[in-house]
């Protein structure tokens, strides 16, 4: 037995051997280095990815949680997370003081339409500007930029004071005997606002829109051009459906920040008693809990001492808040995939 | 009335027509009803076809009965002279394209669909943009006051001074600067209490923090498109998560979180840091209890980190649209040479990716200046009599987020590649 050994290696011998050597070949070296690197780098995409998903998930997840807590929990130091008593009274209350009903379809009724003229306006206007350029058209181009640069924000007052005595260079003042008029409450005005480009982030959807329809193969256009078509018709039975991708993703950016738009709402002051948005409602359910529940006689479900206490009012503002982003939830549920294709499909380059 | 009496006799002599009518198309009925004998066992299917049988033959008879009945006659002539109504109205239209846009050349056409095309947009520029924009640079060198009556009444140039208008042109910039009006309270981030400090001051902390937010975040959102794009198990699921962000970031869900925050850190209770700070990573990472000097180092990062995912959202988006356009070829090309993740991320990734940093870059800039507090405090300058010094604190903002703008424009340009010019 043992003479066998040394002239023939045993079989661990051999292994350990042939081992030694795929450490000492090069080729292999790098191979299974990078096979290690690759390893790495996916376990540390995975710790940041999932890191990171945890950061975002986790508010909504303490969001939903809070909701459901009973207000007599509320200076419960023991209930942080999961609540001891279950109960949707937040929901009822928050439910009556953001006029959920009405505001909801009042909501979805102004994003629509806000939607629809922002989709128009920036395809034709993305679409003259990459394809039917003229002279100056360039400068267009910069000027609508500058809506996004020099945002309307930052001149507020003057568009205020300008929205709430309105005159075109004079003309509304000599038709209206000499009086100015009153855009405020007046949600025609967002809705050609909208349809004139000058809805949330308008020059960024143009911009969108005219860097798309630049990547477009030219022959295409040129192919329809010698089938005799038209400019109109090239434009809506050639290019307008390859455009589709874009659009769906402007019409749901479009829809989500008018939806939780604050800054047009006021300036057209849009939300008032009648017409109820849920930005609006919000803001004011934050603000005038105490007397809004005094108003809507909801006194009755809480206990004065929890009435008056701050985090009462923090636990329905945030049931609130969780409340106005639901819908949005929900519908990003369905429509998750096609908004992260559809600007993949935009094929935005440069 | 008589019209319809008349119809109504028209119809009950085409149903007794009907009967020949069925007799006629017997042969292919008959199959029909084979048909149905083999379905019988489906008992419901059946009951709807039958049910939809008989509306379709419904329609049938009210297309039967309609066509060539004098009903239909006077409806014809109605919808005719309906349209010459319509084309009389749009008749200059129909003029202007016969005679005019008919007879352009091509690309006279085309330049007249591109000028029709933007003058939606053009129209809004001017009566929503342009006209208050000129009129805030107006107010920032003059005194602006509201009276109920007499609407806006401006002095430009001028301010009142205990009663006598005194000419003075940079009137309310020199107040702001310089005066008691200028001084705006600011928290500050260390200590969390409110300091007053001059407008002069605060935009140079704003144009600071505003510097090194984009930086953080223009790198962050590359960084995760570059990992969001990559092939691994729950991608969908990562990138649904990673976008919910931009939809639940509302100015409105902030105010109404905000302003409970300053009730509660009066009480400064135990409870309160739980409910208030549902948008704030700190408390929960301290809570964890990650040790010693780590912790002070974590809290910057942790304390923003929210913040900083939830301003990042269009920015991946941007990003992971462009490194989806990337030519599939250069990535092969890269892998036969046996190029690392690496070194593909810098030398192919980055540079067909760097037009789009422009993008995001400038997106950025004005995002993080809208957001900053100094913009809250400068809207609250907006009361009756102070509107010029709120252009003008404006102005003065807008001018330094222009100038970090330029700045930002003037290093891309050098670091930009632009792959079709090569």
């Amino acid at each position: 037995m043992t003479k066998n050994n040394k002239k023939e290696p045993s079989k661990a011998r051999i292994k350990y051997e042939q081992i030694l050597a795929d450490l000492r070949n090069p080729i292999k070296k790098a191979v299974r280095a990078q096979k290690i690197s690759n390893k790495l780098g996916s376990l540390f995409r995975a710790i940041i990815i999932i890191g990171l998903s945890f950061v975002i998930i986790f508010p909504i997840f303490q969001q939903i949680t809070l909701a459901f807590r009973h207000p007599q929990d509320v200076q419960n130091p023991l209930v942080i997370w999961i609540p001891e008593k279950w109960s949707i009274l937040n929901f009822k209350i928050a439910f009556r003081l953001l006029k959920y009903e009405e505001s909801l379809f009042n909501n979805i009724q102004v994003s629509l339409i806000a939607m629809l003229g922002q989709v128009t306006c920036s395809v034709l206007a993305g679409y003259a500007l990459s394809r039917l350029k003229f002279k100056g058209s360039n400068i267009i181009f910069l000027l609508l930029l500058m809506t996004f640069i020099i945002p309307p924000q930052a001149v507020s007052v003057s568009r205020m004071l300008y929205f709430a005595n309105f005159d075109i260079f004079g003309i509304v003042k000599l038709l209206n005997g000499g009086n100015t008029i009153s855009l405020s409450g007046k949600r025609f005005v967002l809705y050609l606002m909208t349809f004139t480009g000058q809805g949330i982030n308008s020059a960024i959807f143009i911009f969108l829109f005219r860097q798309f329809f630049r990547g477009v193969p030219v022959e295409l256009e040129e192919s329809a051009e010698i089938d005799g078509a038209g400019v109109f018709r090239t434009f809506w039975s050639v290019m307008l459906p390859n455009a589709r991708g874009v659009m769906v993703t402007v019409a749901l950016f479009s829809f989500v920040w008018q939806w939780n738009d604050v800054y047009y709402t006021s300036l057209l002051q849009l939300s008032s008693t009648d017409f109820t948005l849920l930005t609006m409602q919000l803001k004011n359910t934050a603000e005038w809990l105490p007397s809004l529940m005094k108003f809507y006689k909801l006194d009755a479900l809480v206990d004065p001492e929890i009435r008056g206490n701050a985090m009462f009012t923090s636990l329905i503002a945030n049931t609130a808040g969780f409340m106005m982003c639901l819908p949005l939830l929900i519908g990003y549920l369905f429509v998750q995939k096609l908004f992260v294709e559809g600007i993949e499909r935009t094929g935005i380059v440069g | 009335m008589s019209e319809e009496l008349k119809v109504n006799e028209e119809i009950q002599e085409e149903e007794l027509l009907e009967e020949t009518d069925e007799e006629q198309a017997g042969p292919i009925i008959n199959t029909f009803d084979e048909e149905e004998k083999i379905d019988e066992s489906k008992g419901i299917k059946k009951f709807f076809k039958n049910i939809g049988k008989k509306i379709g033959a419904f329609f049938k008879l009210i297309a039967r009965k309609y066509n060539g009945s004098k009903f239909s006659k006077v409806v014809d002539v109605v919808l005719k002279y309906i349209g010459k109504f319509f084309y009389y109205l749009f008749y200059p239209v129909v003029l202007f394209k016969r005679k005019v846009y008919d007879k352009m050349s091509h690309a006279g056409q085309k330049v007249f669909v591109s000028i029709l095309f933007l003058s939606p947009a053009l129209l809004g520029f001017l009566i929503f943009y342009l006209y208050p924009l000129i009129m805030s640079l107006v107010y920032a060198f003059s005194t602006v006051s509201v009276e109920t009556g007499k609407g806006i009444q401006v002095m430009f140039g001028q301010h009142q001074e205990n009663g006598v208008w005194v000419k003075d042109f940079f009137y309310n910039f020199k107040e702001l600067f310089t005066g008691a009006t200028g001084m705006l309270p600011i928290k500050n981030p260390t200590s969390g209490a409110e300091e007053k400090i001059s407008l002069f001051q605060a935009l140079f902390q704003t144009a600071g923090t505003t510097i090194l937010d984009t930086l953080v975040i223009t790198i962050f959102s590359l960084l995760i498109a570059v990992m969001l794009n990559g092939n691994f198990k729950g991608r969908a699921f990562a990138r649904a998560i990673f976008f919910l962000p931009v939809i639940l970031n509302s100015e409105a869900i902030e105010a109404a979180t905000e302003s409970t925050e300053a009730i509660d850190s009066m009480l400064n209770s135990v409870g309160s840091n739980a409910l208030t700070n549902i948008f704030d990573m700190k408390a929960f990472m301290t809570s964890i209890g990650i040790p010693g000097k780590l912790v002070t180092f974590l809290n910057g990062i942790t304390s923003t980190i929210y913040s900083t995912i939830s301003y990042a959202g269009v920015q991946i988006l941007i990003f992971l649209a462009a490194i989806q356009s990337v030519p599939a070829h250069l990535y092969e090309a890269a892998k036969i040479e046996g190029a690392t993740k690496y070194e593909e991320f810098w030398k192919i990734t980055l540079p067909m990716v760097s037009p789009m940093i422009l993008t995001v870059v400038v997106y950025t800039i004005v995002d993080s200046f809208l957001r900053s507090d100094l913009n809250e405090y400068i809207q609250q300058l907006a009361k009756n009599p102070m509107y010029g010094f709120h252009a003008a604190a404006s102005w003065s903002y807008i001018i330094v987020s222009l100038l970090i703008l330029g700045i930002a424009l003037l290093v891309l340009k050098k670091v930009v590649f632009y792959y079709d010019e090569k």
